[in-house]
């Protein structure tokens, strides 16, 4: 057995502005106490962490800092995979909820679908991930330019595939530090999840969520830390 | 073009201001300690540094530095390498000891002596003993005997020099840009290999907690081009410098 520890990270400025953040790196805000808090409860239950993943954005990596300063196992091998970022907004990143509206009346039916989207950014805009230097050894035709939430589902399943997998095969435990859209991704491909579930499903910021991984009958049961 | 290395002793910890001998034992940062790391971020982000890949040692306040200091230059993404091999000197038997309650068991003279002697190991820990690194569960993978029990200076240096030359060595002539964030002894390795420091000489060499020391490494060769502390201490506006820095980008 395998336990997967989802948490989606800490609250940044812009998640108290309502704005759409995706793939834009906002800092973490200082407030971390529920984040130290999840460290502690798996500090006080002896869960053995293996390995920590995260997103290759500031506000995952640092919450998953604080969580394992928290539990005194700051030398827990880590892995920053760009797979498991946020949905990319396309050209909305940056707005406000108001301003979105302005530009897509329908913007609560485009992000409620299962594959609609906003317009791309421009693949020469100095905002696209190819110009990003932590994305260098992505090929730059797989670095997205907007995302359905479908979009999203298949990158992290070949996240799972290369990585989660094999980690999983050795009965390790794995904690999760990640964002909504790639937590819930996860969720659906392990809990099999129906397209309406999974559209669904809400984790609040610093919250968590645990599977229970059988590598040999491939289930996982949800539970909580 | 030439290589950028970059060096961090970690910040001071709760045990620096107790007087006691950590080695490897797991201390936490100070708040001077953290307040020095993430000064050593926002300095190395203000005069334009990048890097490719981080290495720290498997201890706390190494790590805890590094990432304060990726944070505060917004790099928390580089990868990270997290190795024993750059861990403290291994204290042994003295490990938790106050210096001053060393003194009082084993005589000023033995203690100066394990202090400052080059070769000499301080006593050695049993495998029964609760600080034997083989029972910790961050070293599960690597075979007890290769892990120390108590070292020399030189112990130290010999354990390190493997990984400065089949790790850290090709990683730097591979054009990487390398940030170390490590301990008193283990960077006294590093530099003793860079710039072929006696063994003689080794031992007088401090390097300062939470200051950068960057080099520039001749390109093939690795030469030593220049070698400079990023915080000018002597600079008198620096003496409050994370004071200055924190109203201008909200540290806490």
């Amino acid at each position: 057995m395998s336990k997967i520890i989802l948490v989606r990270h800490g609250d940044s400025q812009w998640d108290q502005e309502n704005r759409f953040i995706g793939w834009v790196d906002v800092p973490l805000l200082e407030r971390k106490d529920l984040l130290k808090n999840i460290g502690n409860v798996l500090l006080n239950n002896n869960t053995d962490i293996d390995v920590v993943i995260t997103s290759t954005l500031e506000r995952s990596i640092v919450s998953a800092w604080t969580i394992m300063n928290s539990m005194y196992h700051s030398w827990i091998t880590e892995i920053h995979d760009w797979r498991l970022n946020p949905r990319h907004y396309g050209i909305i990143q940056g707005l406000t909820y108001q301003e979105a509206i302005l530009k897509y009346p329908n913007i609560n039916e485009i992000n409620l679908s299962w594959d609609q989207t906003v317009n791309p950014i421009a693949l020469d805009d100095k905002n696209h991930p190819r110009y990003d230097r932590r994305y260098s050894n992505v090929e730059p035709e797989k670095l997205p330019s907007v995302e359905s939430l479908k979009d999203v589902y298949s990158r992290v399943e070949t996240f799972i595939t290369d990585v989660l997998l094999p980690i999983l095969a050795k009965n390790e435990n794995i904690l999760i530090v990640a964002h909504h859209d790639s937590i819930r991704s996860i969720l659906k491909y392990f809990q099999k999840l129906s397209i309406e579930d999974t559209i669904a499903f809400n984790i609040n910021p610093s919250h968590s969520i645990v599977l229970e991984y059988d590598a040999n009958t491939g289930i996982s049961t949800q539970s909580l830390l | 073009m030439a290589y950028t290395l970059v060096l961090m002793r970690h910040g001071e910890s709760v045990w620096n201001q107790l007087d006691k001998f950590t080695g490897w034992t797991d201390v936490e940062l100070s708040t001077k300690g953290i307040q020095e790391a993430k000064t050593a971020g926002v300095m190395l982000l203000q005069n334009g540094f990048e890097f490719d890949i981080a290495y720290t040692s498997m201890l706390d306040r190494a790590i805890d530095t590094l990432q304060y200091a990726l944070e505060g230059a917004h790099m928390t993404w580089i990868p990270v390498v997290k190795d024993w091999h750059l861990n403290e000197r291994h204290y042994g038997g003295l490990q938790g000891k106050n210096k001053a309650e060393s003194i009082d068991e084993f005589g000023e003279y033995q203690v100066k002596v394990w202090r400052r002697a080059f070769a000499i190991k301080p006593p050695l820990l049993s495998e029964y003993d609760s600080r034997y690194p083989a029972n910790d569960e961050r070293y599960i993978d690597i075979p007890a005997e290769q892990l120390p029990i108590g070292e020399s200076l030189k112990d130290t240096l010999d354990r390190v020099q493997p990984y400065w030359e089949s790790e850290l060595k090709p990683a730097i002539l591979s054009g990487k840009r390398l940030v170390i964030s490590a301990h008193g002894n283990s960077l006294r390795a590093l530099l003793k290999f860079l710039e072929n420091i006696s063994d003689n000489k080794i031992i007088d060499i401090e390097i300062p907690t939470g200051n950068p020391l960057i080099y520039e490494l001749e390109e093939h060769t690795l030469k030593v081009l220049k070698k400079y502390y990023l915080i000018d201490i002597k600079n008198k506006s620096n003496k409050n410098i994370f004071s200055k820095l924190k109203s201008i980008f909200k540290l806490t």
